[in-house]
């Protein structure tokens, strides 16, 4: 059932179901209640109320600061970073006409990796080295996969040279840890695996900016992305430049999960399920890049939520949980196809 | 005759390979126009030429006397539709949703939906026979249903030009009268066709201008019983036949002569 949102002179006119917008009703209040559950449970636990008193600028000061410096930029930071994997992940799937095409399992992730693990050891770091790092990586191994693809690579060896390339990136950022000082390789290491444990407000200020920057450009690709999937002939015959979006989309999209991969550490899993979940729940054969920008968040809010419940001897790196997360999905895809080819 | 679109002494190539040598053509405005030539021909290239999605290695090929080069994409779309020989329908897309695509040259970024876009999908599904399947899966149609599918996302694009790569094949014998049918009606009421096809003693039924290809190079243009010729079969398709009136249309029928032949 479509809906119509215009503006009465119908300058303004967006389209979209009923269906839509309930699942983003639904993903929204999904959010919402592991939000309330996140900044709630903990060593300090509190109760709903308490945390509407912190939230409207009241409460007590034990209180005001478990929730306002710790949880919440904590839970910020996964609902952001949740959120840019999430369209990332969408955005290649998309262009790609490949549900398994995400930058974790396409190997950009692992190139962004090392960029910035050679940021980190050979120049020192810094949000801007280290940002840089990830991106050229990303791109380095983004290139490397678009030359097989020029080749006429596509389907599932697409994807089989796309792990190829994420392996040889991961193996040459496990030999540069090997040859650093102890100390520096342990920093670098804890980043590695992807946490949220020591997310502090500059780097979720930095995260705020990269998503501000790069979220509304990648949302507006919908329309365009839309007309791509019927086939490049048709995308040009309707007056699209099929080259143009799908460079576009590539750029965005591998900046999302670059800048993500340098703030908070390589996290898989999230760029590839929250796409399909998102396509699973609005089903109408459209893009879905807002839902899996939400489902990301949700997905990452509820990982790190995990990450925090399992009892552990340190704090688990959410990128820990996402993996083991992801492992589970693909048995369960595994399971369901074999099933399907049985039946 | 008038015509707004034209090829001015272009030649193509493929990966190299040179597929059309120095043609030139007009396409008659508010006419059918079939091309037809043996395969390998350049039937293919020359379409892509008119509707801009292959670029010439030389001549120009111009829309009201401007180079399709020069004009914006969107532009462009709004005067020229193409159905390709194998265009893709995303899983899980229904029927209308699918036609509504036709309509993106005529809608912007804020402005995705209106009163015309509806007026014009709704006609062009009742034109193309599927206002039934409206709200059916696109998945779940027949492939003759399917290539009508198709053939409502670019009459909903509601451009003056048509132009349809090989639009029959895949379709049993009835749909293809349909649509050869729906085609000619198309060019009755003031649109420009121009199909790929292959079957020419339905080509000669329906179409008006055709154009032969071979060798990269035009053979033979103009009205069937102009160029339907057991010489222009021969040149063509290296084919002996006999040309005899259609029964019922008679308009010029091949009949090919030999029965075992080495080519």
């Amino acid at each position: 059932m479509s809906v119509i949102i215009a503006s009465p002179a119908g300058g303004i006119a967006l389209k979209t179901s009923r269906r839509r917008l309930l699942a983003g009703i639904f993903l929204c209040l999904a959010g919402l209640g592991i939000g309330i559950w996140t900044l709630a449970s903990g060593d300090y636990p509190l109760t709903f109320y308490e945390i509407l008193d912190v939230v409207r600028g009241g409460g007590d000061e034990t209180a005001r600061m478990v929730v306002m410096e710790w949880r919440l930029p904590r839970f910020l930071a996964a609902l952001v970073a949740g959120a840019m994997l999430g369209l990332a992940g969408a955005l290649f799937q998309s262009v790609f006409r490949n549900p398994l095409a995400s930058p974790d399992v396409m190997g950009f992730d692992a190139g962004a990796h090392f960029g910035a693990v050679v940021a980190m050891l050979v120049f020192g770091g810094g949000f801007f080295l280290v940002a840089g790092g990830a991106l050229s990586g990303g791109a380095v191994a983004a290139l490397a996969v678009y030359l097989f693809v020029a080749r006429g690579l596509s389907g599932f060896r697409l994807i089989v040279v796309g792990i190829g390339i994420g392996q040889l990136f991961f193996a040459a950022s496990q030999w540069l840890l090997l040859q650093a000082g102890e100390e520096a390789a342990v920093a670098v290491a804890s980043w590695g695996l992807g946490s949220l444990n020591d997310m502090d407000k500059s780097r979720l200020a930095y995260l705020g900016i990269s998503a501000v920057l790069l979220v509304p450009p990648g949302l507006l690709l919908a329309r365009s992305l839309r007309q791509l999937e019927l086939g490049d002939a048709i995308a040009r015959g309707t007056g699209l430049d099929p080259g143009r979006t799908r460079l576009s989309a590539i750029l965005v999209g591998l900046a999302l999960s670059a800048l993500v991969t340098a703030l908070v550490g390589p996290i898989g899993f999230i760029a590839l399920v929250a796409p399909q979940i998102a396509r699973r729940l609005t089903a109408d054969g459209d893009v879905a890049l807002v839902h899996a920008a939400l489902a990301g968040s949700i997905l990452l809010g509820a990982s790190d939520l995990l990450a925090q419940k399992i009892p552990s001897g340190m704090p688990l790196p959410v990128g820990v949980v996402t993996l083991v997360l992801g492992g589970l999905w693909f048995f369960w895809l595994l399971l369901r196809s074999g099933r399907v080819g049985t039946s | 005759m008038n015509y707004r679109l034209q090829l001015d002494r272009v030649s193509a190539a493929y990966e190299g390979v040179s597929v059309l040598k120095d043609i030139s053509l007009v396409l008659p405005d508010g006419v059918f126009t079939a091309i037809m030539g043996a395969n390998g021909s350049g039937k293919s290239t020359l379409l892509k030429l008119l509707g801009g999605a292959v670029a010439p290695v030389a001549g120009k090929i111009l829309l009201d006397g401007k180079p399709v080069s020069a004009l914006r994409p969107r532009h462009l779309a709004r005067d020229i539709a193409m159905l390709p020989q194998f265009p893709l329908a995303p899983d899980g897309i229904r029927v209308a949703e699918l036609v509504m695509r036709g309509r993106f040259p005529h809608q912007t970024m804020f402005r995705q939906w209106s009163a015309a876009d509806r007026t014009a999908v709704d006609a062009a599904m009742a034109q193309a026979g599927v206002a039934d399947l409206a709200h059916r899966l696109v998945s779940t149609l027949s492939g003759g249903q399917r290539q009508r599918v198709w053939i409502a996302l670019v009459l909903a694009q509601d451009t003056p030009i048509l132009l349809l790569d090989e639009p029959t094949s895949f379709l049993d014998i009835a749909y293809q009268v349909e649509l050869m049918a729906l085609l000619s009606e198309l060019s009755e009421r003031g649109r420009t066709i121009v199909a790929v096809l292959h079957d020419i003693n339905q080509a000669s039924r329906h179409a008006s201008h055709l154009v032969m290809l071979a060798g990269g190079q035009v053979i033979a243009a103009g009205r069937p019983d102009e160029v339907v010729r057991a010489e222009t079969m021969r040149a063509v398709f290296r084919l002996e036949s006999v040309i005899v009136p259609d029964p019922v249309t008679f308009t010029p029928m091949v009949v090919p002569s030999e029965l075992r032949r080495n080519r």
